[in-house]
């Protein structure tokens, strides 16, 4: 085989290969059990919601998957790639915002740095234009020049979502995105993310407490209790189960707390 | 005034002094900023300390080979053996390496690797300046070490502090902005391609490299005040990234052109009359603030 035959075959294999594949992962920190042996394959164009109660290693099986957390055992990859090449197609929204609160950020910045890989000395038009885009589907035009310490809760995750959508991922990869979102976004970020994949045909995987969400959005849904898989299928067959729809979408957080009290979105 | 000025610019080593510690200044202003955003302002203290005891241990090295390249016994021109710092300044740059790892994988926080790896080589540069007194090398002059001497600043330790504080500062405007985003967050810039861990090893070294080239102009005392100082001056104001590597580093040139002419006027060290210009120019900065901005939220 030639090296370009070669070349071709290994870009097809990961043209075909999965969204994300993981087979066996498991994860300790300081010797502490995190994950354990967790395995699914997700293909693109799926929207998956992971739930499970508060503690359950969502975060981490995120950050795992992104290749932010280093398995201890088993392996994961990412469009066929190991994750440090493959995160490289996604858009990510962490769910806290632990970003530095002293340091001089503006959204358009926060923005410009996603698409540059470094933090800007000056926004170049072409990022300024690529910025409000991204902002403008999320319904955050204004935010464009404000500092991001000045932001609200549902006004960051506005901007942290079009600092994920701006480079056109193939998928989104969202840690409890409406966290700290009134009642109108969570209707807003709902109906983007659906169309998002409906349209665009991309892949989402999102942690969640919100059962409208699941039932609205998701095509996977991946149930985790003390850092291992619990159930995994479509929404029908897991929401079928009344334990798990007590245990996964009672979590006392403050995405839950919006959705109960505003009802239905 | 003027008089007083160009007499001052006929003296060469001033020359020297106002260009290298210009350049030197500019270079440690723009590594403060991510230094102050990173939330490591100590370490220019530590590494500054440790470059105490990597010139205390090349001192040693220097007598027991008995070369006598850059002899520190010449004090009559105010030299204290240029040698040493360029010679210590690679074995400065590994423990600013060896900072960064034992933050990384002992996880601790903070300040912590700091604290724990200078007082070990400034003991071991103690211990290595005690063993070069007792072989009977001739002593060096400690309080140029300490606190600075651009007296005998030669041209040749103006085109190495100047070549390396311009290479510095061309780094932390291009590369750099890597390390200012993972100083943002460290996941997220992980997340458009930083490679995190190279960026703090490369933090630690740079400070590590920029401390050992303003030892001439400050000293170990006082070097560390030319990487936060600036940069919290900066911070005061609500500016961008760019605008406050562009404030720290003309704020840094001023401090260190002023206080050398001063303390040329009123003939003490050098080091002491930049970090006091710089002490009196933040105090000014903080009251401006207080005064244009009273309802500044911090």
């Amino acid at each position: 085989m030639t090296a370009d035959a070669h070349m071709n075959t290994k870009s097809a294999a990961m043209a075909a290969s999965p969204a994300i594949e993981v087979r066996g992962m498991s994860l300790a920190i300081e010797g502490r059990s995190i994950l354990h042996d967790v395995t699914f394959s997700l293909d693109r164009g799926e929207f998956l919601c992971i739930c499970g109660p508060n503690g359950a290693g969502k975060t981490m099986l995120l950050k795992a998957i992104l290749g932010l957390g280093k398995p201890t055992l088993g392996s994961v990859t990412l469009f066929g790639a190991n994750p440090g090449e493959g995160r490289k197609k996604i858009g990510y929204v962490p769910q806290r915002k632990n970003f530095d609160r002293m340091f001089p950020a503006r959204v358009v910045e926060v923005i410009a740095a996603h698409l540059s890989g470094a933090w800007p000395l000056m926004v170049t038009s072409a990022a300024r234009d690529k910025a409000a885009a991204a902002l403008r589907i999320v319904g955050g035009e204004h935010l464009l020049d404000k500092e991001l310490r000045d932001l609200s809760g549902g006004e960051l995750q506005r901007a942290f979502l079009a600092r994920a959508l701006v480079a056109d991922p193939e998928m989104l990869v969202l840690d409890e995105p409406m966290a700290g979102v009134d009642a109108k976004g969570i209707v807003d970020i709902t109906s983007l993310l659906d169309g998002l994949t409906k349209q665009r045909r991309m892949t989402v995987v999102m942690i969640t407490h919100s059962l409208s969400v699941v039932e609205h959005c998701a095509t996977k849904v991946l149930f985790m209790e003390n850092g291992t898989v619990m159930a995994w299928g479509n929404p029908a067959q897991i929401l079928h189960d009344p334990r798990i729809r007590e245990t996964a979408f009672t979590g006392h957080d403050h995405e839950h707390a919006v959705t109960s009290g505003k009802g239905e979105y | 005034m003027m008089e007083f000025l160009s007499e001052i610019l006929a003296q060469d080593f001033m020359v020297r002094a106002l260009t290298g510690g210009a350049l030197v200044a500019i270079a440690c202003a723009m590594l403060g900023v991510l230094v102050f955003q990173r939330g490591i302002t100590f370490v220019g203290d530590g590494l500054a300390h440790s470059m105490f005891g990597a010139a205390g241990i090349m001192a040693l090295l220097n007598a027991m080979i008995g070369t006598t390249t850059g002899s520190p016994a010449d004090s009559s021109s105010g030299t204290y053996g240029a040698f040493f710092i360029w010679a210590a300044l690679p074995l400065n740059v590994l423990v600013g390496f060896a900072m960064a790892w034992v933050r990384r994988t002992g996880k601790l926080r903070g300040d912590a690797a700091i604290g724990i790896l200078f007082p070990i080589m400034f003991a071991a540069g103690v211990l290595a300046l005690a063993l070069r007194r007792n072989s009977g090398a001739p002593p060096l002059n400690m309080e140029a070490l300490l606190f600075g001497s651009v007296l005998g600043m030669t041209q040749a330790d103006l085109l190495i502090t100047a070549g390396g504080a311009v290479l510095i500062a061309v780094i932390a405007l291009t590369w750099g902005r890597r390390i200012a985003y993972a100083a943002f967050d460290p996941d997220l810039a992980a997340m458009s391609g930083v490679r995190v861990a190279l960026a703090e090893y490369a933090l630690f070294g740079l400070c590590a490299a920029v401390v050992a080239f303003s030892m001439r102009l400050a000293g170990v005392v006082l070097v560390s005040s030319l990487l936060a100082i600036p940069a919290g001056a900066a911070s005061l104001w609500r500016g961008s990234y760019g605008w406050q590597l562009l404030f720290a580093s003309v704020f840094a040139a001023t401090s260190v052109k002023v206080g050398l002419v001063l303390a040329y006027w009123i003939d003490v060290p050098s080091g002491a009359m930049i970090v006091l210009t710089m002490g009196v120019l933040f105090f000014l900065a903080m009251v401006t603030r207080a005064l244009l901005v009273p309802d500044a939220r911090r």
